[in-house]
C-alpha cells in the first residue's frame, strides 16, 4: 500500500477494531465444556448404561406372547374325534388396575358364569399383579368382556381340551388339565406324543396396547402335538357302555367292565367300566370313577379260569377229549373241603362236560394231573401275574403267586379261579388266545400316529407268542361252545354265529380279612364266531344282586356282541363240531 | 478479519491520474454474471433431497403396508383356525353316538327285534353241515 493511512481517531472505533480473542476463547471454552457435557452424557447413556436403557425401552413397548401350541388329537379307529384342543382364552385380572371391584367382580361372574364373591377375591387380592379369573374360556364368552373395557381385566390366548362324545370311552381316554398335561388315561401315557412344544414372540406395542407393525418381531413358533389312532370304535364303545348300564341298573350291581378285542390283531375296539364320568368336566367326578377298572383292578376269575386248566392238561397230552372222570359233588384236598355249585351223585364226566357244567370237583381232579409247577408255568403263559403291556397308567399285573410258596389247596383254588386275581383285559387276553389259535397277542389301544402331512402312520402289529397248539385251541374252543350250547352259558349265546365261552361266579374275598364275603363277580368271556373266531368279549358285573354270571353277565355279552358283529360286518359261521360228552344233554 | 483501511478522496484521485497517464487505459469486460448457478443448485438439492424424503417415505409406507398386510394376514389365520375348530367341535358332536341315537329315536327308529340269518343249503361252510341249516340259524 502506498501513501499514508489515516489513523482512526475515535477511541470507541478503536475498540471496535481490537481482535476479541478472550472473548472468542471464552466462547470456545463454554462451547468446549457445554459440548464435552453433552459427550459424556452421551457415552454414559449410549455406552456405559446402554444396555440398562435398552431393557428399559424393551420392557416399556415391548411384550413377550406365548404361542400356546395345540394338543394332539385323539381319534377312534375310523377318524371320529374323542379328544380335541379348541383355541380359548385365559381371563386374569391385575388388581392394581381395578378402579370398582365390586362393580367388575360383578359383571365378569355375569359373563364367565362364576360366583361373585370368587371374582371379587380375585380382583382385591393384595399381593401380586396377576391373578387368574377363569382358564379354558370360550373365545366369544371372552371377546364379549373384552369389549367391555373393564380396567384390570386381561386375556391370555390358550388350548382348551374337549371331548365331543362326552363320556364315551372317559377312563381309556383319561383327561388332561387346564394347562393341556396330561392327569390320567391315555391322555396321560401319550403326554410327550400328545402334546406340543409352545411358542414365543416378542412384539412392540404403542402405549395404547396396539401392535407396531414395523417393529421388530422375533417368532419361536409353537409346535403342535401329534395326533393318535386307538383301536376304540366309538359306536361299539357307546354300544357297550349303554348296554353295560343297562346290566348294571337290571342286576343292581356296583359296576362293571366290558371289553371287546380283535383276537387276530389285540385291537381292543371297547373298553367299558360302568361308573363313568365326563372328562369335560372331571372335577366334578371322583378318582374312583376316574379308574380304568379293566386295566387297573384285579379281581378273583372264578370259573371263567377252568379255560387255563382245560388248554394246559389237552396240551400236555395228560388228558383227552373223550377221557371220562368220575366226579363227585365235594372233594377234599388237605385241610379244606371244595363243592360244586350245586349236589349231584357221582357222575361220569368228560373235559368238556367238566367246562360246561363248571364242575369246581372235576376241575380240580384234572388240575391235579398238572400239578404246582405246571399249573404255574401255564397260568404264566396265559399272561396272569404281570401286565400285559397294552400302554395303560397304573395296569395291575394282577396276583399270581411264585410255585414255591404255593402250599397244599392253592392248586385247587387257582384250578376254580380263587387265590389268583387278575384284570378283566388279562382275562379276556386268555380267550384271545384261544381264540387265535393259541398264539397270545400283546392287546393294544393306539392304532398309529398321524403325522405332519396328514398320513396315518401306523405302530408296528403287536408282538405274538405262541402258548398253546392250534389243535389245543380248536380243542378248547369246541368245549367253550359246548358250554354255551348246553351248560352254564345259554344266554350268552347268538345262532347263526355261535359262542364259545364260559361262565364265572367268584366270591369276593373279605376286604381285611381271611375267608369270603357273599357278595360276588359275575362274568362271561366268550368268543364269536366260534368256528372262526372275530371277536372276544369280556362281560363282568360287580356284585351283582342276581350273582351268577349265567344269568347277569351272558346276556350282557351276548347284547354287546351281537351288536359288535353286526357293525364289524362279520359274516355267519356254522356251529363248530360238539365234543365229546358223557352228558346226556350233550 | 481483515480490516479495510479508511480511504480519502484526495489519495484516490493521483492514482487515477497516473493510469490515465500510463495509455494503457482498456476497458474491462463486465464480469460474468453467474445468477442462474445458484438456482440451479438450489434446484438440483431440493430435488435431490425430495426424491430421497419421497423414497424414504415410499419405503416406510411399503413396510408398513407389508407389516399391516401380515398382521391381518396373522388375524384371518387365527379367525380361520378358530373357526376350523368350531366346524371340527361341531362335525365330533353332530356324530357322537349320543346325538345320533337321540335323533334316532326323535324319528321313530327303533332296533330290530327279530334277526334271522338263513344258511343257503349246500353252500354252508367248514363245520358240522347239519347245525349250519336254516332252523338252527335262526335268532327269534
Amino acid at each position: 500500500m502506498t501513501g499514508g493511512r489515516p489513523t482512526p481517531s475515535r477511541r470507541p472505533r478503536r475498540r471496535l477494531l481490537r481482535p476479541p480473542a478472550q472473548r472468542l476463547i471464552g466462547l470456545l471454552v463454554v462451547f468446549v465444556l457445554g459440548f464435552s457435557g453433552i459427550l459424556v452424557r452421551l457415552v454414559v447413556l449410549q455406552v456405559a448404561d446402554a444396555s440398562a436403557y435398552q431393557d428399559l425401552a424393551q420392557a416399556q413397548r415391548g411384550r413377550a406372547i406365548s404361542l400356546p401350541a395345540p394338543r394332539g388329537s385323539i381319534f377312534d379307529r375310523d377318524l371320529h374325534e374323542l379328544a380335541m384342543s379348541l383355541p380359548a382364552k385365559a381371563v386374569f385380572v391385575d388388581p392394581a388396575l381395578v378402579r370398582k371391584p365390586m362393580q367388575v367382580a360383578r359383571t365378569v361372574a355375569g359373563v364367565l358364569d362364576l360366583s361373585p364373591a370368587e371374582v371379587y377375591a380375585a380382583v382385591t387380592a393384595a399381593e401380586g399383579r396377576f391373578v387368574y379369573l377363569a382358564r379354558g374360556v370360550e373365545v366369544e364368552t371372552a371377546e364379549r368382556l373384552k369389549d367391555m373395557k373393564l380396567p384390570g381385566i386381561g386375556f391370555l390366548d390358550e388350548t382348551r381340551r374337549y371331548y365331543p362324545a362326552g363320556e364315551v370311552a372317559s377312563q381309556v381316554l383319561g383327561f388332561a388339565g387346564v394347562d393341556g398335561t396330561g392327569l390320567e388315561g391315555l391322555e396321560r401315557q401319550y403326554d410327550s406324543l400328545l402334546d406340543g412344544r409352545e411358542g414365543h414372540a416378542q412384539v412392540e406395542e404403542d402405549p395404547n396396547g396396539r401392535m407396531i407393525p414395523q417393529a421388530v418381531r422375533r417368532d419361536d413358533p409353537p409346535v403342535p402335538g401329534r395326533d393318535i389312532v386307538l383301536t376304540i370304535d366309538q359306536d361299539l364303545q357307546y354300544r357297550a357302555q349303554a348296554s353295560l348300564e343297562r346290566a348294571v341298573r337290571t342286576n343292581k350291581a356296583r359296576g362293571g367292565t366290558v371289553i371287546v378285542m380283535d383276537p387276530k390283531t389285540g385291537d381292543v375296539l371297547a373298553m367299558a367300566t360302568y361308573p363313568w364320568f365326563d372328562p369335560n368336566h372331571f372335577a366334578a367326578a371322583s378318582s374312583e370313577e376316574w379308574r380304568n377298572r379293566a386295566v387297573t383292578d384285579a379281581f378273583e376269575p372264578g370259573s371263567v379260569n377252568k379255560v387255563i386248566m382245560a388248554a394246559a392238561t389237552l396240551e400236555l397230552g395228560l388228558v383227552t377229549l373223550d377221557q371220562r372222570f368220575n366226579i363227585p359233588d365235594e372233594i377234599q384236598v388237605f385241610d379244606r373241603t371244595y363243592h360244586d355249585a350245586h349236589s349231584h351223585p357221582m357222575e361220569q364226566m368228560t373235559l368238556a362236560d367238566i367246562v360246561a357244567q363248571s364242575s369246581n370237583v372235576g376241575a380240580i381232579t384234572v388240575a391235579q394231573l398238572l400239578g404246582d409247577e405246571m399249573l404255574a408255568s401255564y397260568l404264566y403263559d396265559f399272561g396272569f401275574g404281570k401286565p400285559t403291556g397294552i400302554g395303560f397308567p397304573g395296569e395291575s399285573p394282577g396276583i399270581l403267586a411264585p410255585p414255591e410258596e404255593w402250599w397244599g389247596t392253592t392248586l385247587p383254588s387257582i384250578s376254580i379261579g380263587q387265590g389268583v386275581a387278575v384284570t378283566a383285559l388279562q382275562m379276556a387276553g386268555v380267550y384271545a388266545t384261544i381264540a387265535n389259535g393259541g398264539v397270545s397277542v400283546r392287546p393294544r389301544l393306539v392304532r398309529g400316529t398321524i403325522e405332519d402331512d396328514g398320513a396315518f402312520a401306523p405302530f408296528p402289529p403287536s408282538p405274538t407268542r405262541r402258548v398253546v397248539s392250534e389243535d389245543t385251541a380248536a380243542a378248547v374252543t369246541r368245549i367253550l361252545s359246548y358250554a354255551v350250547q348246553v351248560g352254564t352259558g345259554g344266554e350268552a349265546e347268538i345262532p347263526g354265529f355261535w359262542v364259545a365261552g364260559k361262565t364265572g361266579t367268584a366270591q369276593k374275598p373279605r376286604p381285611n380279612s381271611l375267608g369270603y364275603s357273599d357278595k360276588y363277580v359275575a362274568s362271561f368271556i366268550g368268543i364269536t364266531p366260534a368256528s372262526d373266531p372275530a371277536l372276544v368279549v369280556a362281560a363282568v358285573l360287580d356284585e351283582p344282586e342276581t350273582k351268577y354270571g349265567g344269568v347277569a353277565a351272558a346276556p350282557l355279552f351276548q347284547e354287546v356282541a351281537r351288536f359288535a358283529l353286526a357293525l364289524l360286518r362279520v359274516p355267519p359261521a356254522p356251529k363248530p363240531p360238539t365234543p365229546p360228552s358223557a352228558s346226556p344233554a350233550g | 478479519m481483515s480490516q479495510r483501511p479508511f480511504l480519502s478522496a484526495s489519495t484516490a484521485r493521483p492514482e487515477r491520474k497516473e493510469t490515465a497517464r500510463s495509455g494503457r487505459l482498456s476497458v474491462v469486460p463486465p464480469p460474468r454474471q453467474h445468477v442462474g448457478r445458484g438456482i440451479w443448485f438450489f434446484v438440483l438439492a431440493f430435488v435431490l433431497t425430495a426424491s430421497l424424503v419421497t423414497a424414504v417415505v415410499v419405503l416406510q409406507v411399503l413396510v408398513s403396508q407389508g407389516s399391516f398386510g401380515v398382521q391381518e394376514l396373522a388375524r384371518l389365520t387365527t379367525r380361520l383356525e378358530r373357526d376350523n375348530g368350531e366346524l371340527r367341535r361341531q362335525v365330533a358332536e353332530l356324530s357322537a353316538p349320543s346325538r345320533i341315537v337321540e335323533e334316532a329315536r326323535g324319528s321313530g327308529l327303533r332296533p330290530p327285534q327279530e334277526v334271522e340269518i338263513v344258511f343257503v343249503e349246500g353252500r354252508g361252510r367248514a363245520g358240522d353241515g347239519a347245525d349250519a341249516s336254516g332252523d338252527e340259524g335262526s335268532d327269534r
